[in-house]
């Protein structure tokens, strides 16, 4: 009895003159390093990073405000509560546009497959 | 007698780990003391049996070390001081040319993995090589150690577990068919092969098909990016990147697929050749490596990776119900060989050849 490699090969017979009958409009070593980081990838990789520091560790400037801190509690400077705001707010609209970007590659994936549907009927038709 | 096996990574999910607990757990089962010591542990890893490698006991003349060796880790030196019988597990090491274009680290991390392979060729008392692509090249490297060839251990219990049904319905919803390649996002796994293959598949043949990289692309972002360009270039939006995902996801594309195929350059054994033969998947893939010797005679192996060779190959296995009864069938009987009762007995066989 014949393997399925056999049978796959008669079924086949030319398969060695279907090599290039699709010829590929690009070469993947043609998309460059710098192409292949999209909007979405560099985004990602921002808010894993400001996720990571958006809140910011309170820190003392000198030995006066150490030793505050030690007798009356944490001393939050100014500048570092002001910075806090700021990546807090910063955050916030990261968010939002995260949330618009995933509503966007929905709405993509809809299309994409309306159109892949569309071009299938046309085919058939 | 205690047996420790010692490996550089334990996480969640990939086939060394797999292999290691599996192992584990044989061991126990026929009276071994044994543990797991790891340089870095998973989060999720929960198995008390697992300790960091630091913590390891002061060793004794007739203990035993099995050591998986996957990669350049300073645990590859520290092991030859061991003063005890060691034995290597070897998963080979993926050549660092793949990775030069994306992870200078990663590349390095390879590079110093083959060189620590060659420098510990008069380490071991004896070596399991997982395919004889890997015994191979150990003799290459100079090993003249007795090795024994033991496939990975794989507890095909876990694999009757529930799909998730969400994914397995999402992957039912129309009525394309499902091309299926599971393994990490990785430049030797050839993903871009994949993508071309898919494009010439849709310029010959009108039939839906959709494909399907179950993979994590941790540590490798810039190639998965580029992989996402590649495939917008060709109009090929449709691609389902999983990205890391949970065991049942993984069971509801494996339970779904049509056709699992690979392009992969470079594999030590390929475990997910072997979860396509337990769901009753056809497999296509490109000759290379270990992959014809996992096979075992079974499966469509592609001599070349021409995208409109392979897309004709891929037709035929989607359309001839006849010829995929027929792989399907032989990937039974390859997957028999694989059986956990098979290869643990050859496993334990070979442990007491070795330890006496």
């Amino acid at each position: 009895m014949s393997t399925a490699r056999e049978d796959i090969a008669a079924l086949i017979p030319d398969a060695e003159e279907l090599k290039g009958k699709v010829s590929i409009p690009l070469e993947f070593e043609k998309i460059s390093m710098l192409a292949g980081v999209s909007v979405d990838d560099a985004l990602d990789g921002t808010m894993t990073k400001l996720r990571e520091k958006h809140e910011v560790i309170p820190q003392y400037r000198n030995i006066k405000e150490k030793t505050g801190g030690m007798m009356y509690g944490f001393y939050i400077n100014p500048a570092v509560r002001h910075q806090n705001d700021i990546n807090k707010a910063l955050f916030e609209v990261f968010e939002e546009f995260e949330k618009l970007t995933e509503e966007k590659n929905q709405l993509l994936d809809r299309i994409n497959k309306a159109r892949t549907k569309l071009e299938r009927l046309e085919k058939e038709r | 007698m205690r047996i420790f096996q010692v490996l550089t990574t334990l996480s969640f999910g990939d086939a060394v780990s797999n292999d290691c607990i599996a192992i584990k757990e044989l061991l126990k089962k026929n009276g071994y003391k044994t543990m797991i010591y790891a340089e870095n542990i998973g989060k999720k890893v929960t198995d008390p049996d697992v300790k960091p490698y630091n913590r390891m006991p002061r060793l004794k003349k007739d203990d035993v070390i099995l050591y998986h060796l996957s990669t350049g880790t300073a645990l590859n030196l520290k092991i030859k001081d061991l003063p005890c019988r060691k034995y290597m597990i070897y998963h080979n090491t993926t050549p660092p040319d793949f990775f030069v274009p994306y992870s200078g680290k990663l590349a390095k991390l390879c590079n110093n993995g083959i060189e620590e392979t060659k420098a510990l060729k008069d380490t071991f008392n004896g070596v399991f090589a997982v395919s004889q692509f890997n015994a191979d090249q150990l003799r290459s490297f100079g090993y003249t150690c007795e090795m024994k060839i033991r496939p990975i251990l794989i507890p095909f219990d876990d694999y009757k577990k529930e799909p998730d049904k969400e994914t397995a319905e999402r992957m039912r919803s129309d009525d394309a068919k499902n091309i299926l390649f599971v393994g990490r996002i990785a430049p030797n796994k050839k993903q871009e092969d994949l993508i071309s293959l898919l494009y010439a598949y849709r310029q010959m043949y009108s039939d839906p098909v959709r494909l399907i990289l179950a993979g994590s692309p941790s540590g490798m972002e810039k190639y998965m990016a580029r992989l996402k360009c590649y495939a917008d270039s060709l109009g090929l939006k449709d691609i389902v990147f999983t990205g890391q995902i949970s065991f049942p996801k993984i069971l509801a594309y494996l339970s779904t697929a049509d056709c699992f195929v690979s392009m992969s350059e470079h594999e030590g054994f390929c475990v997910p050749l072997v979860e396509a033969m337990q769901f009753n998947v056809p497999i296509l893939a490109y000759s290379s490596t270990a992959i014809p010797e996992t096979l075992g005679g079974t499966g469509i192996l592609l001599d070349s990776k021409d995208p409109s060779y392979a897309a004709a190959h891929l037709h035929e296995i989607l359309n001839n119900e006849d010829l995929r009864k027929k792989m399907v069938l032989e990937q039974s009987e390859r997957l028999k060989d694989f059986s956990y009762e098979n290869i643990s007995a050859l496993f334990m066989k070979q442990l007491k050849e070795f330890i006496g």
